[in-house]
């Protein structure tokens, strides 16, 4: 019993991994808090079910087309923030606000329901998944897989991240004029780094679909402050660990935030859930201001004792 | 000499048609020749980094033309260039030592990224042994140690690090013109120095064409071949080659107090 609702809640963890990565991209490299998350999640869900339950497609590619579909997206609201100067934060919400009507029409048009099925035979969790892990094992293998997932964004990520293009990408986040000044133009990094962080927002939905097994517009809702709770938990955690990459701590911080919210879905009734999240995300952030008041404090008297030395 | 860079009938006018309205250049013509060390003072307000903003792209005149040569001689129109395609061929160092470097990338990165200017940004990594080796090797002559923090971020160095690292990444490619905005003024006056001779040193050993905006008259005085002192968007003072070398800190200072008496101040 116990062992079943911790593998359940590390699974909700791991799910929201990906996620947290697309986050970490626009948050914490881009230093653009964007908030077409909340409907990106439920686009790359959509995308996902719609290519598997009717255009046939293996789950694992159709998690890919979803991430496409997430990219177009992040680019519109990158374009909206670039090319037209709408604020980083507007042009989120309007993409946001957009979005989540236009699954709706789609799910509806294509599939005549806002809420979609997908059989579980269909999904990555399907097929020969059982049969490599039968019985008991299986919670296991599901695990196992969602974590071979995260490692390969992760991975993916870091190696991305030590390209030129990539250095170029941190750049772009950190001091938009020296990209200028080394002849690059800048707001086409904006957009491009939207477009990867929301695709990796729409893998993520879309696997969240094949192991919840249903594509619901309000799935997104509140995945903001879950993803931002996660990059700032891991980030927090690790920050007197700076050998620990920024992907891995993000994908720490999911599970533990990922925990957390299970394990108060599984304590109170749902109605509380969105309450104790944004609870749970005003203690990460309360918490993490003490920490990095200290850790400024520390340096200015160790510069101190320096200059007294 | 060779012309590098015109710009003739240039009008900025900020705020136009608002109760704010503030004109800095009116009709207002300068040319750079090839291999001038340009040192431009003046006081506050006088146009000083309007013009450097207008040079690099970062601000668009009112009216008026920028030119600037190409490599077989010829004037070409920039005006409406954007700042980053003017980039690849004009330098800038801010006074913010900030402005010049990204923070939390290391010594080693930062260098890679100036490496890369005017190349394809592939997905190729952009680190390996050797390179590190090499951006080493670039940046220990300048004697701050900063050879021994490859793989440190930048945000940990010292405003003068910084800033002498600024250097090495807007002069690392191949250019045409530097512009320095008040690139010592942040700093404390020894470190200062330190900026202000690596800056010479790296100009005679490339062989650029700069422009350098300082409020120190001495700076002024002491370094480059070509004064202009600006007041109210016109240049007072304007003198090259021998010309230059009749003015010193105290005539300067006679001309600077004069203009600053008319105003008021």
């Amino acid at each position: 019993m116990f062992l079943n609702i911790a593998v359940a809640a590390l699974q909700q963890g791991l799910c929201y991994g990906l996620v947290a990565l697309g986050v970490f991209i626009s948050y914490k490299i881009l230093n653009f808090p964007d908030l077409s998350v909340d409907s990106t999640f439920p686009l790359g869900a959509l995308v996902c079910v719609l290519c598997v339950n009717k255009l046939r497609i293996n789950p694992a590619a159709a998690i890919l087309i979803a991430g496409i579909a997430g990219a177009a997206a992040g680019s519109v609201t990158g374009l909206l923030h670039v090319k037209l100067g709408i604020s980083d934060l507007l042009s989120g919400i309007l993409v946001m606000t957009a979005l989540l009507s236009v699954n709706l029409i789609a799910s509806r048009l294509i599939d005549g329901s806002p809420k979609i099925i997908i059989s579980y035979g269909k999904t990555i969790f399907g097929g020969i998944m059982p049969k490599i892990f039968p019985g008991s094992a299986y919670k296991f293998g599901v695990l196992a897989l969602l974590l071979a997932i995260l490692i390969i964004g992760k991975i993916a990520i870091d190696l991305f991240l030590k390209t030129k293009m990539g250095l170029t990408l941190r750049a772009t986040g950190q001091n938009a004029q020296i990209v200028t000044s080394m002849g690059r133009n800048a707001g086409n990094y904006k957009i491009a780094g939207l477009a990867m962080a929301n695709a990796m927002v729409s893998m993520g939905g879309a696997v969240y679909s094949q192991w919840t097994r249903y594509f619901d517009n309000q799935s997104g809702q509140g995945m903001v402050v879950i993803a931002l709770a996660s990059v700032i938990i891991g980030c927090a955690v690790f920050s007197a660990l700076p050998i620990v990459k920024g992907t891995t701590a993000v994908i720490v911080g999911a599970v533990i935030y990922g925990i957390c919210i299970y394990l108060a879905g599984f304590f109170f009734s749902s109605d509380y859930l969105k309450l104790i999240m944004a609870t749970l995300f005003g203690i990460v952030l309360i918490i993490n201001d003490r920490l990095k008041r200290e850790k400024t404090q520390k340096k200015a008297e160790a510069k101190k004792n320096e200059i007294s030395a | 000499m060779k012309s590098l860079l015109k710009l003739s009938g240039v009008t900025k006018i900020y705020n136009q048609g608002k109760i704010d309205e503030s004109s800095v250049f009116d009709n207002f013509g300068f040319e750079v020749g090839k291999g001038q060390f340009i040192s431009i003072v003046g006081s506050n307000g006088s146009g000083k980094t309007t013009l450097l903003n207008i040079i690099s792209g970062n601000a668009v005149p009112t009216s008026g033309k920028v030119e600037l040569a190409d490599a077989d001689g010829t004037m070409r129109d920039i005006t409406k260039a954007k700042e980053y395609v003017r980039a690849k061929r004009i330098g800038r160092v801010f006074q913010d030592p900030s402005l010049g470097t990204a923070p939390y990338m290391t010594i080693a990165e930062n260098l890679a990224l100036a490496e890369n200017k005017g190349k394809r940004a592939g997905l190729k990594f952009a680190l390996n042994k050797k390179k590190t080796d090499y951006y080493r090797g670039l940046v220990e002559p300048l004697g701050l140690g900063l050879e021994d923090k490859m793989n440190v971020a930048v945000s940990s160095l010292s405003g003068g690090q910084r800033q002498a690292l600024s250097l090495v990444i807007s002069t690392l490619t191949p250019l045409d013109l530097l512009l320095l905005d008040e690139h010592t003024a942040s700093l404390d006056p020894k470190t200062s120095e330190i900026i202000m001779r690596l800056t010479d040193k790296i100009i005679r050993e490339k062989n650029l064409t700069a422009i350098m905006v300082t409020h120190n008259l001495r700076y002024a005085v002491e370094y480059g071949n070509r004064i202009i002192m600006f007041d109210k968007g016109k240049a007072v003072v304007d003198a090259a080659g021998e010309d230059k070398e009749k003015w010193d800190i105290n005539s300067l200072l006679k001309v600077f107090n004069a203009i600053s008496i008319e105003c008021g101040n």
